[in-house]
């Protein structure tokens, strides 16, 4: 990524560097506050660990905080500069409650007020189950080829026939009805050729077809070409953090 | 892995800030400052790095890891890094550990290309010891497999290759890379393309430590470098640890390694 302008600059110059007391340890993180200087709409950007491949958050919380959203991003217990024991991130178990810590710390100490998450991969499903254990606070979630069911399940879901599918992740299905019972919104955003994305056209056809018409109605679905899952390539993260700044940006903040 | 506690903070350099986490260990009369490899490497090795800090506090060293500029957390582009500006900021970190722990000298701790720059910087603070995790020998040699990686690249996304003289030809042109998605600058490529080993280490006589971490398996890489260093005076020994490390790939759970943290760290108690 190229040299920052002088506003996101100023944006990293302006950095907090925090911990977070979370269920398994102190978890390690930064905040960027937003140009303007208001705290109420704050995103919280969930990758392994926080910065990931070409600091792709780091570029995205800055962009995000000149634009006047402020975003806070971490590593999960066991991963970067956080406690706890390194562990495999299994995508049927997503680390919501290290989610949910931090946007409890940003309430309380940052002055946030309304929440959006976003992640990739694992650390979609995490941003889910925050959004599950917070519903009321979020107010939209970046879904970037996020796993719906366990890697097994995955491998089957590229060939098995539309009347026999794999089962979804009971996990997964329970946090999307917690999504679908408040009023946030969901960009779900795929890859045509990421090996997550048949496994999503099932939960498609067997969960988010059938939500209310209402919370339906807040989801974005988006298929780009070639592969969005690791961001493997810098023409890729730059659209990603595009659209995914925008989209934060162009949320309806205040709860209905 | 020890209770002590990481404390996240930033460090002021001309232009900027680094981000850094200091591990200060109670009673500590010797502190490390841990140099990270190039953007793939530092990234691969976050955990591996965090948990090398928890070690050496452990063992009575207080630690700082920090991002250079241009990476991680820290202010700055990656098309404005270069050898010169890694080392400036190597320096910088050792400068704020000396204050921050209050110690005469510290220990520095380099990582695959970190190791080119925790050795140059030997020139230029007073450095206690210095360990080597994997080190990258010359600068020529790490871009020789970036290329190789950006090849191998396009074979596994299924893109027609670009060969390894067109990647050089746009990079002596001026023109960045993308390597797995880090742009490999021609600015950064430049810099390092003359930088090696054994010629930073040449004025080099304080305790000198090689750890080769790879499975035990494959063949030494640095025995003749160690012997070549020993020959001018060096008082270097080297280690080899067991170990699969992907240095330039994120792994699932993240790579650590608890026996390469704790011999680093008693290798450190020995000699600072």
């Amino acid at each position: 990524m190229p040299s920052p302008d002088s506003a996101l600059h100023e944006r990293a110059i302006a950095e907090v560097a925090l911990r977070v007391a979370g269920p398994d340890g102190e978890l390690v993180g930064v905040y960027t506050p937003a140009t303007d200087g208001s705290t109420e709409r704050c995103a919280v950007l969930l990758a392994r660990p926080r910065a990931h491949r070409n600091r792709v958050w780091v570029h995205l919380a800055r962009r995000l905080a000149a634009g006047d959203v402020a975003a806070l991003r971490f590593d999960y217990a066991g991963h970067g500069d956080s406690e706890g024991v390194a562990a495999l991130a299994h995508p049927c178990r997503p680390r919501g409650a290290d989610v949910a810590a931090v946007m409890d710390h940003a309430r309380a100490q940052l002055g946030a007020a309304r929440f959006a998450l976003a992640g990739n991969c694992f650390d979609a499903r995490s941003a889910l189950a925050g959004a599950a254990l917070r519903p009321s606070l979020t107010a939209g979630v970046v879904l970037g080829a996020m796993p719906v069911m366990d890697l097994p399940g995955m491998e089957r879901a590229a060939t098995a026939p539309h009347d026999d599918p794999p089962p979804l992740d009971a996990g997964f299905v329970a946090d999307l009805a917690a999504f679908a019972a408040a009023d946030a919104r969901a960009l779900f955003l795929y890859g045509e050729i990421d090996a997550e994305l048949p496994a999503f056209r099932v939960a498609q056809r067997a969960a988010l077809d059938l939500l209310p018409p209402g919370a339906r109605a807040r989801i974005e679905v988006e298929v780009w070409g070639g592969r969005v899952h690791g961001l493997l390539e810098v023409a890729r993260q730059e659209a990603f953090i595009r659209r995914v700044a925008a989209w934060i940006r162009g949320l309806p903040w205040t709860s209905t | 892995m020890s209770a002590a506690r990481v404390e996240p903070l930033h460090v002021a350099v001309p232009d900027g800030r680094l981000f850094a986490t200091v591990v200060a260990a109670e009673g500590a009369r010797r502190a490390a400052v841990v140099v990270h490899g190039a953007a793939p490497e530092m990234v691969a090795a976050a955990r591996a790095e965090a948990v090398l800090a928890r070690s050496l506090a452990a063992r009575g060293t207080s630690a700082l890891r920090y991002h250079a500029r241009g990476y991680g957390d820290s202010t700055g582009g990656d098309d404005e890094v270069t050898f010169a500006t890694l080392v400036d900021d190597a320096a910088a970190a050792c400068a704020f550990a000396r204050r921050r722990f209050e110690v005469a000298r510290v220990a520095v701790i380099g990582v695959r290309l970190g190791a080119l720059v925790a050795a140059a910087v030997t020139a230029r603070v007073d450095v206690a010891a210095l360990a080597l995790w994997e080190p990258v020998v010359t600068g020529a040699s790490w871009l020789d497999d970036q290329f190789r990686a950006a090849r191998l690249a396009d074979l596994t996304a299924d893109r027609p290759p670009r060969s390894t003289a067109t990647r050089r030809a746009a990079l002596d042109g001026g023109e960045a890379i993308d390597v797995n998605g880090y742009l490999l600058h021609a600015a950064f490529a430049r810099s390092f393309a003359g930088v090696a080993l054994p010629s930073l280490l040449e004025s080099w006589l304080g305790p000198l430590w090689i750890a080769e971490v790879r499975p035990t398996a494959a063949p030494s890489a640095f025995a003749g470098l160690a012997a070549a260093l020993a020959h001018e005076g060096a008082r270097v020994t080297t280690a080899r640890v067991d170990a699969s490390p992907s240095w330039d790939t994120l792994t699932n759970p993240p790579w650590e390694s608890l026996e390469l943290a704790e011999r680093t760290a008693e290798w450190l108690d020995a000699v600072a």
